[in-house]
C-alpha cells in the first residue's frame, strides 16, 4: 500500500485550494497547479483593482475591447445562462458582468489539465467546497466526497462516492450576495450538490438549480447526465438514488 | 460494518435504477412522491432551441481558456526536476485545533481527530455573529426526511464539498488543523 501523501494546500481566489496526490507531488507540479489558478485569479477577480474583470465590472473596459480569453469566458458563461433557461447569469442585478460563476471551475480544469500534463494520475483537488478527482485512492478505493450539512455548515451530511462522476460542487445560500442570485419566484433550495463529468457542469448546474429551484432541477436532469442532492428550506429533500437509503430508517 | 454494507446496498440499487428523485414532507410522515422521470441515458438529447448551440460553444471557449491558462506554467517549470519533495507520511494520531476563520457571517474552529493516521472526526465551534443570514444557516430545524440520506462516514471521506463562504472558513480552520498533524 502506497502511503497517502499529505494534501499540498494554498490560498487563490480568496479561497483554499487542497490538492491530495497519490504519488509524491513534484515542486514544479505544484508551482504549475498554482499558476494555473493564478492565472485566472489575475484577470478575473472583481477584488484586484485594475484586473480585466474589476474594469469590465467598473464598465471602465467595454466588453467588446477585453481579451479574447475574457470574451471568451464570457461567451462560456452566456451559453450556460441560455442552457440554465437563465437560472444562471455572469450578471449582477446592477448589470455589472461578473464571471465568478464560471471562473473557479474553470481554475481547477486548468490546474487538472497541468496535473494530467506532468502525468499525475490519482488525485483530489478540492478548490473552496469544489472537488475533481482523478482515479482512485492508493488502496484502489474510489475517492469519497463528504458533503456539508445544510442545517449545520460544520458538520458532514453525507458523502458522495465518485465513479463516473468525479466532478462535485455544492451551493448553498450563504452564497447569496456573492454570485448565486435567485429568480424572483423561487427560493425553495438552501444547498444543492452536482456530482457530473466536469467541474464545470457540476458547478454550474448546482449554481442554477439553488437559483432557480425545481424547475431548474428538471431542466439540468434533461441536459446532462448528474446526480443531485437539494435541500428545501422546508425540510423536503430531492435526492439521486446514490443519495439515498434503500428505505427509511427509524430514528 | 453496517454503514458500509448499507452504503454498498444503495450504491447497487442506484447502478440498476439510475436516475429519479424522492420527495418527502418535513414531517417524513408522506415520503417519496415520484417526479421526474430523469435519466443519465438522455444525455445527448437537447431540450428546446438554443442548448444545442450552447453545448458547441462551451466546449469551444472551454478549451480556448484552459488553454491559455496552461500556457503560463512553463515559467514555473524553469527549475530543475526534483521529485519527492513533499512529505510521505500520513497524519500523525491526536486531536488538532485549527486556527479560528472568521467568515461573514461569523467564526468557525475546526478540530480534528487523527486515530490510524486517518481523519477520524471532524467538529467544528462556530460563533455566530447574529446576522439574520447567520440564524438562517446555523439554526434550522433538522427535517426528518433528512434520515433518508446516507449517513458520512467521517472515516472515509477523502475531501469535503460545501457552499463557498463557510466552507472557506471551514476549510481555512480545517486545513489548519491537517497542517498541525502532519
Amino acid at each position: 500500500m502506497t502511503p497517502q501523501h499529505q494534501p499540498y494546500v494554498f490560498t487563490t481566489m480568496g479561497t483554499v485550494v487542497s490538492l491530495t496526490t497519490n504519488d509524491a507531488l513534484p515542486h514544479e507540479v505544484a508551482g504549475a497547479v498554482e499558476a494555473a489558478f493564478a492565472a485566472l485569479d489575475e484577470r478575473f477577480s472583481l477584488y484586484r483593482r485594475g484586473s480585466e474583470g474589476d474594469r469590465v465590472a467598473r464598465r471602465d473596459l467595454p466588453l467588446r475591447q477585453a481579451s479574447d480569453v475574457y470574451r471568451a469566458t464570457y461567451d462560456l458563461a452566456v451559453a450556460w445562462r441560455e442552457k440554465s433557461g437563465g437560472a444562471f447569469t455572469p450578471h449582477r442585478p446592477d448589470g455589472a458582468v461578473d464571471l465568478s460563476g464560471v471562473v473557479k471551475a474553470l481554475g481547477i480544469e486548468a490546474a487538472a489539465a497541468a496535473l494530467m500534463a506532468a502525468g499525475m494520475r490519482g488525485w483530489c483537488l478540492n478548490a473552496g467546497g469544489d472537488v475533481l478527482v482523478d482515479g482512485t485512492q492508493p488502496d484502489g478505493t474510489p475517492w469519497v466526497v463528504g458533503i456539508v450539512d445544510p442545517d449545520d455548515r460544520t458538520a458532514l451530511w453525507t458523502q458522495y462516492e465518485t465513479g463516473t462522476r468525479p466532478a462535485v460542487a455544492t451551493s448553498g445560500i450563504a452564497e447569496r450576495g456573492d454570485h448565486v442570485w435567485r429568480l424572483a419566484a423561487d427560493d425553495t433550495f438552501t444547498q444543492v450538490t452536482v456530482a457530473a463529468a466536469d467541474i464545470t457542469t457540476a458547478d454550474v448546474w448546482a449554481t442554477a438549480i439553488l437559483a432557480g429551484g425545481p424547475p431548474t432541477l428538471e431542466l439540468a436532469q434533461r441536459c446532462d447526465d448528474l446526480d443531485v442532492l437539494a435541500v428545501s428550506s422546508d425540510g423536503r429533500v430531492w435526492a439521486s438514488p446514490v443519495f439515498l437509503t434503500p428505505e427509511p430508517v427509524a430514528g | 460494518m453496517s454503514t458500509n454494507s448499507k452504503i454498498a446496498a444503495v450504491l447497487a440499487s442506484a447502478g440498476i435504477l439510475a436516475a429519479g428523485w424522492s420527495v418527502g414532507t418535513a414531517n417524513g410522515a408522506t415520503v417519496a412522491a415520484a417526479t421526474t422521470t430523469a435519466g443519465g441515458t438522455t444525455t445527448s438529447q437537447t431540450v428546446g432551441t438554443g442548448t444545442t448551440g450552447s453545448a458547441t460553444t462551451t466546449g469551444t471557449t472551454s478549451g480556448t481558456t484552459t488553454g491559455t491558462a496552461t500556457t503560463t506554467t512553463p515559467a514555473t517549470g524553469t527549475t530543475t526536476t526534483t521529485t519527492g519533495t513533499t512529505a510521505t507520511t500520513s497524519y500523525k494520531d491526536g486531536t488538532y485545533t485549527g486556527t479560528t476563520a472568521v467568515h461573514r457571517y461569523g467564526s468557525v474552529t475546526v478540530t480534528v481527530t487523527i486515530s490510524g493516521g486517518k481523519i477520524s472526526a471532524v467538529t467544528a465551534a462556530v460563533v455566530d455573529d447574529g446576522d439574520r443570514k447567520s440564524q438562517q444557516i446555523n439554526s434550522s430545524s433538522l427535517p426528518t426526511i433528512k434520515s433518508r440520506v446516507i449517513a458520512a462516514n467521517s472515516a472515509a471521506v477523502s475531501t469535503v464539498s460545501g457552499a463557498t463562504y463557510t466552507t472557506k472558513a471551514y476549510l481555512t480552520s480545517l486545513q489548519a488543523a491537517l497542517s498541525k498533524a502532519a
